[in-house]
Parts: C-alpha cells; structure tokens; sequence
C-alpha cells in the first residue's frame, strides 16, 4: 500500500519536473521589476555614426496619481532614456545600465525612426524588432520628419504617455484615410517584395505656444528599404483609393449649380484592380465603389433632389479620379510603385512578368489607368432642406 | 532508485491497462441480480476470487490514491442471511463477553429475574435517565406483577401514563368480554391500546426497542415483552433549509428524525413503489438509515450495489449522514465529492424519480443521493422551478463562478509573473502602478490574503450569532482596506480575493465548493512556479483523475465523459421542461421516458379543435 502511494507520488512528481525539463519554463519575472517600454524612437548620432535609441520607460508611481497633481509641471509620467550602441541590441543593453532592470518591450506601441536613419535605409535597423520574441509584430512604425527623440519628448496633454498618444492617433486613421497605420509585419512584408514601395507614416511636432502638439503629415515612400520621397495627405488617399483601404473620410466638392462648398462624408469604399496586357502595354483598370452621405453644406440650395444627387456624385467621381491620378503622378516621379501593380501583374501574367521586372522602373511611369468610379450619396443625414427660408409657393 | 527506474519504464513501455473498476452499471435490470445470486450460492470460494479480481482491478489513478478497502469489497456480495450467519459467529468469538451471551438468552418467565437482569444491563441506579416502573395488573382473580422499563426524555410520558400504565394498572380490573386465559393475548388484545407493539422473545431486540424510544413491559409468567412505541423525544421541527435556500419553490427542509423525513419524500412522490428500505448502520449505535428508491424506475443492480456497501461499513458510531457518505464512496482522495448531499426533500424526490437511491440518516437532517455526476453537483435546486431561460442564465452565472473560484488567483499569479506581455497595456501600467510599493513578491502577497479570507470565513462560522456579521464587515473592509493603505497588499489584489470568494458561494453544492477552495491553493502553487503551463497541466491532471472517476458505478463525467444517448439533454444548460421526455441515460433505469413524447397535450387539441 505504502509503496504503491509512494509510486504514485513520484509519477506525479516525475510529471512535475517534465514541465520545466521539457518546455524551459523558467524565469517567472515579479511585475515591479519590469522596466516597461512603450514606445521606441531610432536616431543616427551624427558624430559618431552609431545607434542612438531612446525608450520610453514608464514611470509606475506617476501613472496612478490622478489629475490632481497636473499643476505640478515636473512631474512626467515617462522617462525617455538614452542609449548609444554599434548596433540597436547593444544600445538596448546600454540602457539596462541607466534603468536597473532589463527593459520590457512586448507592450512597445511604436518604433520612431529618425529621418537619417530612413535616409539611410531601414533594412539593417528594423532587423532586432523583428527578431527578439518579446516584440510584437503589430508594434507601430512610424518616421520622424526630424529627430525622432523630439517626438518622444512631447508631452501631450491628455495622455500621460507619448507613446501612447502617437499611437491612437495613428489608429484613428479612418476618420480621414489621409494615411494609415503600418506594424512590423506589413512594413518587412513590403520590404520583401522586389517591387512594391514601403510606406509608412510621416511625423512631426508642431510648436504652439508652449504646447508641443504631433501630428501626422504624410506618408514616406520607402524603395529598397531606403527613403526616397513623401506622399502629401490627399496623395496618399489616392493610393489608398486603389488599395481598397479608405475606411472613412472627408471629400470636399465645389456646390453643382452655386458657389459653394458641399462636404461628403465616405461611408463605404471598395476598389478592385485588374491589369491587362495589351498591345504591349499595360492597363491597370480600377472599380471603385463608393458610398457617402452629405454631412454639411454651405450653400442655400437645396440638394436632396434626384437631379441634385446625380450631380454631386459625378463630381465626387471626379475629385476622387483626381487624388488617385496626383498619386500615381507623384510615385511615377520618384519611380516607385506605391500600388503595389508590380505584384498584380506578377500574379496574372507570370510569364510576362519574368521581363517586365528587369526594367520596372522604367515600366512603372508608362501604365496606363482606366479608372472607373461609381459614388453613391445615401443619406443627407438629419435634413433634407436646409436651414433657409422655404420659397412659398414653390 | 529502483523504483524510479521502475516508474521510467512503466512510462516507456506500454503496459496492458487493468480491468477499470470493479462495479460498473450495467444496462438491464436481470443481469445485475443474476451475477449477485451466483456470488452467494458458490460461497467462500467465489468470494475469494472476487477479492483477488478487486485487488487487480483498480485502475491507475484510484489504485495510485485510495486506500484500499478489501474488507467491504469482500464482505460486499454477501446477502442478508449470510451477513447475520458472520455476526452471529462474530458473537461466539468474543463468547469470553458476559453480556453478549446473555444477550442471546431468551427471557425468563419470572419477572423478578427479568427485573434483575434489565438493572445489570442498564447499570441502575447508575444510570440516571433510565424509569424502572413496578405494578401489579389485576387479571381476573389474581394479581400478576409486571414491571415497565424506558428511557425518561425518550419516551412521550403522557403516552406511557395514559395508554400504557392506566390501562394496565386500571382499566385490566372492567370486566371485558374476552375469553382468553393467556395473560399475553389478554393484554395485547384488549388493554394496551398502541398502533405499534410487538411482542418480543430475545433480550437483544428488547434492548434495541427500549434503546430507541420504546417501553418495554415485563410480566410475571410471560416469556415474552410487550415492546410498545412510545417515542416522544424533543426535535426540532421541519425548517426551512439553511444551506439550499431558493426564492421560487418549496421551503421545506429535513429535520432529525428519520421518519418524518422519510414522510416528507413520500408526501411529495405519493407512490407505491417508493421503497423506503431500512438498515441499521454501527455496530453499537445502530442508527437507523433508510434507504429509499422507486422500485419499478431504479435498477436493480445500483439497488444491490449500495445494499452492499451499507451493509459493508462495520463502525462503532455512526452520527450523521456526512460520516456514511465518506465511508461509502467510490474514491477518498478524488478532489469533487461523489455524492449528493441535500437537505430538501423535493431535491430528493426528483431525483428518487430519475432513478437514483436516496440514503437518509437517522439524525441527519441531510440526505445523501447517489450515484451522482458532476452535473447534479453544477446543478441547484432552483433550476427546474424556474422558467428555462432564467435557469440558463443562472447556470451561465454558476460556471463563471467555478471557474473564477477554481482558477482566478491562479491566473493571476501566472499572468503577473510569466505572462506580462498578455495583459492589456493599460492594465499592466495598473497593477505596476498598485504593486509598486508592495514589499512581498506577488505570489506570498496572494497567499497572505487568501490565508486571511479563510480565516475570516472559517471565524465567521465559528463566531456567535450576533457578531458574525460584524466580523465580515471587520474582516472584509476593514481589513482590505487597512492591508492596502499600509502597502501590504495590492488593491488589484483584494479585488482578486474577493471575486474569488463571492465565486465559491455561489456554487450550489457546498461540498463542491470546499473542494475548489483546496484546489484554489494549489493552482496558486502551480501558477506561481511554472505559470500557464503549470495550470494547464494541473488541469490536464485534475480532468484525469475525475474522468476515472466513478460513483457507484457511474462515471462522474457522464454524459461527456463516456458520451451517453441523452449528451445533449440539459446538463450544462437546461431544455425546456416539456423537452425533458427521459430519464439519464447513464442510469440504465428500467423505465426510460419521464413524460409522455409530448407532454403539452392540450397543444394537439388545439389543433383538432
């Protein structure tokens, strides 16, 4: 009997030990003793030529006190360290000496890469956030237009984390499609490709007063891993436009029949991109659908008429025509296909494609679009007249 | 060293699996009486193979953990006769035992004898309680002498006075038209006015009767005792039930004594066929327990089954109902526990008509319903009194609170130490921020919490009435609130305890409950050293050892466990109550519909009309 329960004990036992011989699950890790990062900015030290990382530590006692102590003008609730190093992982190192604690960076928001870091190519620097495991691949990327430990530094009055509020501002991009958010994944997914641009949000600090406000200004288009040019907000619609990915958005058209402005607010968006081979040239030929309701007008006619609809949506039709023809012009001009139609030819036209790509920057330029638009106004939201004193008699 | 590599090898190897259990229920009423008849027609050699296939058969996790018990196992398969033949041989063992012998005597004509003998047993006047009545019964012409004997405070003294004694003493003296000669007849036929006497021959059942509330009368001349029923003890009456409250639904609960509770099922079911069977448990209390099934719905093998083991638990004492249910389960150290445990008679009932054995414990106010799975500990009594999406929400609610009390500070744990990169962002910024000037690592600062709910809970029962409450208001706030403002604890943390706690009251069966709150301890421990694989495999562990589980022959997990016919019938949510045609199907009952196929029959008149 007793053997028997000593048997079973050891059975159990010998499981037990299984767990950590089996899978090397060690190093439990108390939450206090975490250095937490939660947002990372890249910077190339300009003397030197080495890694200048700062990361964004929060500050656990800061983050509980309430608003109260805000008259306090000292009191930040994050602490941006820096780091030099030969490479980003030697830096990150470095600054375990400067914080105590190893740094923690699975809650990392976003990774800021400083202009002459992108300049000089992303490839070699973005290589560690992919590979350590504790990085998320959904962490944000984003450029600096300057310096990206000046964006770190501002101070953004709601949230109490920078970071933080870089990264919800980048997440709202659907309120106006002027730019999207890009992670890890879908920026080394672009970069693999031989043809398709990188892009990634541009970003920039605004000084007010003595507020530091950031903002987001456009889109940096990335060959080879390397910076070359910048898409302007509307510039960047029209790619999304041809991407199927406006979520949302504001298109401001001229009134059909007076002087005035009529704004459209999008409310569905669908894009579907087919290319042809003809006559030895190429034809992309984009549908886009799209639904939007007509959220403030400043005219006094009303337009909540048949003929009124019909009228603004051509016009809409045209706007948008217009964003994506200003894209394509703009990347035809740094020659990088920001579409991405490198890829859909590959995938139609297999063989074609083994010639086309030797010279694709030449090609690229020369692609004819035969874009097709079909808008659709559905709602006038609360009122159908406006607000104007109504003609008696009609 | 030897025995590790022996274990090691057990592992590599693979070993034929032994015979699982050695009582399974099987379907079909005959079978089980069959195999049982055999058992005891072939006797001892039988029996003795039948000792060896039980020492084989137990499976790996049982084998690994319970005690084995050979002694019920073999004396199990004996019938009634069989069982009084050992007692009887028992008896001539100890035969060095003065008393047992006289025991065996049977009683003497001469009262003065009698009288002598009844004092020897009894040790008067050392024994305080004990009335020894003397008077003389005028029958015909002469005067006989008798004496009553009965335990004051066990016997209803009006009774004895009015219907025993006066009759005797007065009323034998009217002449009464009886022809009979014989003093015995005379008094049993004309005088003592009782609905339950008998006439006893031996000491030993005498001694039973005056022992259980009875009053014993001795005549001179007579070789027999009149054993009249006289009980009239205090107790307390039928209450509501303390442990099993619903809002919706009958309020009665079972009291002490074993005949009311036994009227209580049988006003609710009404039937013929509820068996109410009686066995007298404890070798010296002999505390009478019912053991109640609806003949023509129960199978019988689960009938001879739980005959067998409660005629198999050999004690001095038996006490109380929760005594009885650890002496006859399936598996001491299984961490659920494998019978039900029920202080309401309608509970019983309903479960008496699906075809489980009910066991009710003289002195017990609690009735203990086997076999069950886990789903009747998951379920409360309310469920079927209730409209079904109520009881559906209320079951979503009970599974929530399983898994919060069973695991919540375990995850916890595991979260906090291994798992930081699966909390939300915000969140972890909060815990950091509440941990931050917490001295004690989180797993000793869990544990100190955790110890302090126990305590607080385990005070709060032991407390007197009045200051119970004020001790959780104390306890719960005071305390909480202090640990937290004095760094001890996290806030985070007493949220943690507390849900934790509020958790394991809601789980109906309390005995279920106190297993989680064990188990809780150990899920910390295994949080704590190797995080979300450590629960997992405390789990994986956990779902083993109650997936081999079996409770009289039933197994727990049924009808997930081994999938049965009715997988989909209301365990974990309930069916509406005209869905509800068939009894378990892993009862194997002799008659399987509960209802008519459609029970709403105005429904079909409806139509015709």
């Amino acid at each position: 009997m007793k053997k028997k329960m000593n048997k079973s004990i050891m059975k159990l036992g010998l499981c037990f030990i299984m767990l950590f011989a089996l899978s090397g699950c060690l190093g439990g890790r108390e939450i206090n003793d975490l250095e937490i990062v939660i947002g990372m900015g890249v910077d190339k030290d300009g003397s030197t030529g080495d890694v200048l990382l700062t990361a964004q530590v929060v500050k656990e006692g800061e983050i509980s006190r309430s608003g109260s102590s805000s008259g306090d003008g000292e009191s930040k609730a994050f602490w941006n360290v820096n780091g030099k190093g030969k490479s980003i992982f030697d830096a990150v190192r470095q600054i375990t000496h400067k914080t105590g604690n190893r740094l923690f960076v699975s809650h990392n928001q976003a990774v800021i890469f400083g202009k002459d870091i992108a300049m000089e190519g992303l490839q070699k620097y973005i290589d560690f956030f992919l590979r350590t495991h504790e990085m998320r691949p959904t962490t944000l990327i984003l450029i600096a237009e300057e310096q990206a430990s000046d964006i770190m530094d501002a101070k953004p009055e709601t949230e109490k984390l920078p970071a933080i509020n870089i990264a919800k501002l980048v997440k709202t991009y659907g309120f106006t499609s002027y730019f999207y958010k890009v992670n890890m994944k879908d920026f080394a997914s672009c970069m693999m490709s031989e043809t398709t641009a990188s892009l990634a949000p541009l970003i920039n600090v605004s000084q007010d007063k003595d507020c530091k406000d950031v903002y987001v200004s456009g889109m940096a288009v990335f060959k080879n891993g390397k910076m070359v040019g910048k898409l302007k907000q509307d510039e960047v619609r029209g790619v999304l436009w041809v991407l199927g990915k406006v979520k949302s958005g504001v298109i401001i058209i001229p009134s059909p029949n007076e002087q005035g402005d009529v704004v459209l607010e999008i409310t569905k968006a669908k894009s579907k991109v087919t290319p042809e081979i003809r006559d030895s040239k190429i034809i992309m030929h984009i549908k886009i659908k799209e639904e939007s309701s007509l959220s403030e007008k400043n005219t006094t006619e009303n337009l909540a008429t048949i003929s009124g609809l019909e009228k603004m949506q051509k016009v809409t039709a045209e706007v948008i025509r217009q964003e994506i023809l200003a894209a394509f012009n703009k990347s035809g001009e740094i020659d990088t296909d920001v579409f991405g139609f490198g890829e859909m030819l590959h995938k139609k036209y297999n063989k074609e494609w083994k010639i086309l790509k030797e010279n694709w920057d030449e090609i690229y330029p020369t692609i004819e679009l035969r874009i097709d638009i079909e808008t659709k106004i559905i709602k006038t939201d609360l009122l159908k007249k406006p607000a104007t004193p109504s003609e008696e008699g009609k | 060293m030897a025995l590790l590599r022996k274990t090691l090898k057990e592992y590599l190897f693979f070993t034929e699996p032994d015979k699982p259990d050695d009582f399974v229920l099987e379907e079909g009423k005959d079978e089980g009486n069959e195999s049982c008849n055999d058992a005891v027609k072939d006797g001892s050699g039988e029996k003795r193979e039948k000792t060896e296939k039980v020492r084989k058969s137990k499976g790996v996790i049982k084998k690994l953990f319970t005690p084995e018990r050979e002694d019920t196992a073999c004396y199990g398969y004996d019938s009634n006769a069989d069982n009084s033949e050992k007692n009887e041989s028992d008896v001539k063992k100890e035969s060095k035992d003065p008393e047992s012998i006289k025991r065996k005597t049977s009683i003497s004509k001469d009262v003065a004898r009698n009288l002598e003998y009844m004092r020897k047993v009894y040790n008067v006047p050392l024994n305080g309680d004990v009335v020894i009545r003397e008077f003389e019964i005028a029958f015909k012409d002469k005067t006989i002498p008798a004496f009553s004997i009965f335990f004051d405070g066990l016997v209803d003294r009006m009774l004895v006075n009015e219907s025993i004694l006066k009759p005797l003493m007065l009323l034998s003296n009217i002449e009464i038209k009886g022809k009979e000669d014989d003093i015995a007849d005379y008094v049993q036929k004309h005088i003592l006015p009782q609905s339950q006497m008998l006439l006893e021959e031996s000491y030993e059942k005498v001694i039973f009767g005056i022992n259980y509330g009875c009053c014993a009368i001795f005549i001179d001349g007579v070789d027999k005792v009149f054993v009249a029923d006289a009980k009239g003890w205090e107790h307390r009456g039928i209450e509501r039930p303390n442990a099993e409250l619903v809002i919706q639904g009958p309020q009665e609960g079972f009291g002490e004594i074993l005949r009311i509770n036994t009227a209580l099922i049988r006003k609710i079911l009404k039937d013929e066929k509820l068996i109410v069977e009686d066995i007298l448990i404890g070798e010296r209390s002999k505390t009478p327990c019912s053991m109640l099934y609806i003949k023509d719905i129960v199978n019988d093998s689960l009938v001879q089954e739980v005959r067998r083991r409660l005629k198999g638990v050999k004690i001095d004492h038996l006490i109380d109902s929760g005594e009885l249910e650890q002496l006859i389960e399936d598996s001491t150290y299984l961490p659920t526990p494998q019978v039900i445990y029920t202080e309401r008679p309608d509970r019983v009932s309903r479960y008496l008509a699906n075809g489980r054995i009910a066991i009710i414990v003289s002195g017990s106010p609690f009735a203990l319903v086997v076999p069950a799975t886990m789903w009747n500990l998951f379920h409360a009594t309310e469920d079927e009194y209730v409209r079904f999406p109520y009881a559906n929400l209320l079951r979503v609610v009970r599974l929530f609170a399983i898994f919060l009390t069973l695991l919540l500070p375990g995850i916890y744990i595991a979260i906090t130490n291994y798992h930081h990169e699966m909390i939300p962002t915000d969140l972890l910024l909060a815990i950091e921020a509440s941990r931050e000037k917490v001295p004690f690592p989180s797993v000793f600062e869990l544990l100190i919490m955790e110890v302090s709910f126990e305590l607080i809970r385990e005070a709060g029962i032991r407390i007197p009435g009045p200051i119970g409450p004020t001790l959780g208001i104390v306890g719960a706030l005071i305390l909480g609130q202090a640990a937290v403002s004095a760094n001890i604890v996290s806030p985070i943390l007493i949220i943690i305890v507390a849900v934790t706690g509020i958790g394991s009251f809601a789980i109906p069966n309390f005995s279920l409950a106190y297993s989680f709150r064990l188990q809780r301890f150990a899920y910390i421990a295994l949080g704590a050293t190797a995080g979300f694989l450590g629960i997992s495999f405390g789990l994986f562990i956990m779902f083993l050892w109650i997936a081999k589980a079996k409770s009289f022959g039933v197994p727990v997990l049924v009808p997930y466990g081994p999938t049965t016919a009715d997988v989909n019938k209301g365990n974990i949510f309930r069916n509406p109550t005209w869905k509800q045609n068939r009894r378990p199907d892993d009862l194997n009952v002799k008659s399987k519909n509960s209802q008519q196929e459609i029970s709403r029959q105005w429904k079909i008149n409806e139509e015709e009309n």
